[in-house]
């Protein structure tokens, strides 16, 4: 059981050294270190599914956080730089896909799915409010609403009430 | 009117249905290469036989051929190795792109698994020279370069016996009609 336990705790040691993967950047300026994280962050990388280019252990995003640096260090935008990526690995690499003709419906939908969703809250609480008075009552809420009528009927004619009683009958 | 709205919840829910049900049979790391109608990128590689002699893409220009991105370290790629072979058979020039590895370990492959290639470029760990610029994110990768040096087809991953005759056999075929 404590061979077991040891062994167990050596094969621990070996997955922290495999982890620490640490790359050093010697920026010519500061401003270079912030840029390089933001657009890192923003760059997805291709062979992960969903991970920016920051956080992936891959070794294609270690070349594009290279290359990143070489066109930091040469004095590129951002612009020209996310250019650059996806000429090469395509518009997946954007975490924010381009306003395009073919890429209208991903950036438009949700914002009209929620006007179409409050448009017909809306809608349905107002005709909820209009047709509450006369269809979906119950039968005691008629019953009650009847004998009010029949008590209003009353007090403004009696006469005329207490003949059409006796017909009735 | 009223009733329509009735089934509005369970048209919703077809169609998200539908939309999700479609999801599950893509394919998320099959998608277009953006190098598709590019020229191949210039590039200067060492040989693997011959690693004082330079290959740059002027070197490769006039006949249709498939760029093959393959490394010994990639377990798809001793997967893929025999249908390359089989294309070389039937006459498609294959090059070969030795990516991420290190010449020892590529000629023990080479020599394991036998040699399709008409030639081998070299690029090592840290060079990006070549597959970086094409967008290669892993191996085994495949282009068709056609005689003008297009980038006519690109393939990421495995490449099945399925694959060589319904799709690379004809796109080979294709521009090699169009030069």
């Amino acid at each position: 059981m404590a061979k077991k336990s040891i062994i167990f705790l050596l094969f621990l040691l070996l997955s922290a050294t495999s982890q620490a993967a640490i790359e050093l950047y010697d920026f010519s300026d500061d401003s270079y270190r912030l840029r390089y994280k933001e657009v890192g962050g923003q760059l997805r990388c291709p062979k992960c599914e969903n991970q920016s280019i920051a956080d992936s252990n891959s070794p294609s995003a270690y070349d594009m956080r290279q290359e990143l640096y070489r066109l930091l260090e040469e004095g590129k935008t951002d612009q020209q730089i996310f250019d650059f990526m996806v000429q090469r690995f395509g518009d997946y690499v954007l975490y924010n896909p381009p306003m395009r003709s073919d890429t209208w419906l991903l950036w438009y939908l949700p914002p009209a799915l929620v006007f179409l969703g409050l448009l017909l809250a809306f809608f349905l609480v107002r005709s909820r409010k209009s047709s509450h008075s006369t269809a979906k009552m119950s039968l005691s809420e008629r019953q009650l609403r009847i004998q009010k009528i029949l008590e209003l009927e009353k007090n403004a004619d009696p006469t005329l009430s207490s003949s059409n009683t006796k017909e009735s009958k | 009117m009223k009733r329509f709205l009735l089934f509005l919840p369970l048209i919703v829910f077809l169609l998200v249905g539908i939309f999700l049900y479609k999801g599950l049979s893509m394919d998320p790391s099959a998608r277009e290469s953006a190098l598709i109608g590019q020229p191949l990128p210039e590039f200067s590689l060492p040989r693997l036989t011959n690693p004082n002699l330079l290959v740059t893409r002027e070197d490769l220009m006039g006949e249709v051929f498939l760029l093959n991105v393959w490394g010994s370290w990639c377990p798809s790629c001793y997967d893929e190795h025999e249908e390359i072979v089989r294309m070389a058979q039937a006459g498609v020039p294959i090059v070969g792109l030795n990516y991420k590895d290190e010449p020892a370990k590529a000629f023990r492959y080479l020599s394991q698994l036998g040699n399709p290639y008409t030639q081998i470029l070299v690029e090592e760990d840290g060079l990006r020279e070549l597959a970086f610029n094409l967008g290669v994110y892993g191996a085994p990768e495949t282009f068709l370069i056609d005689s003008e040096g297009i980038v006519r087809y690109h393939l990421a991953g495995v490449i099945t016996p399925q694959l060589v005759d319904q799709v690379i056999m004809p796109e080979v075929q294709k521009w090699q009609k169009n030069r």
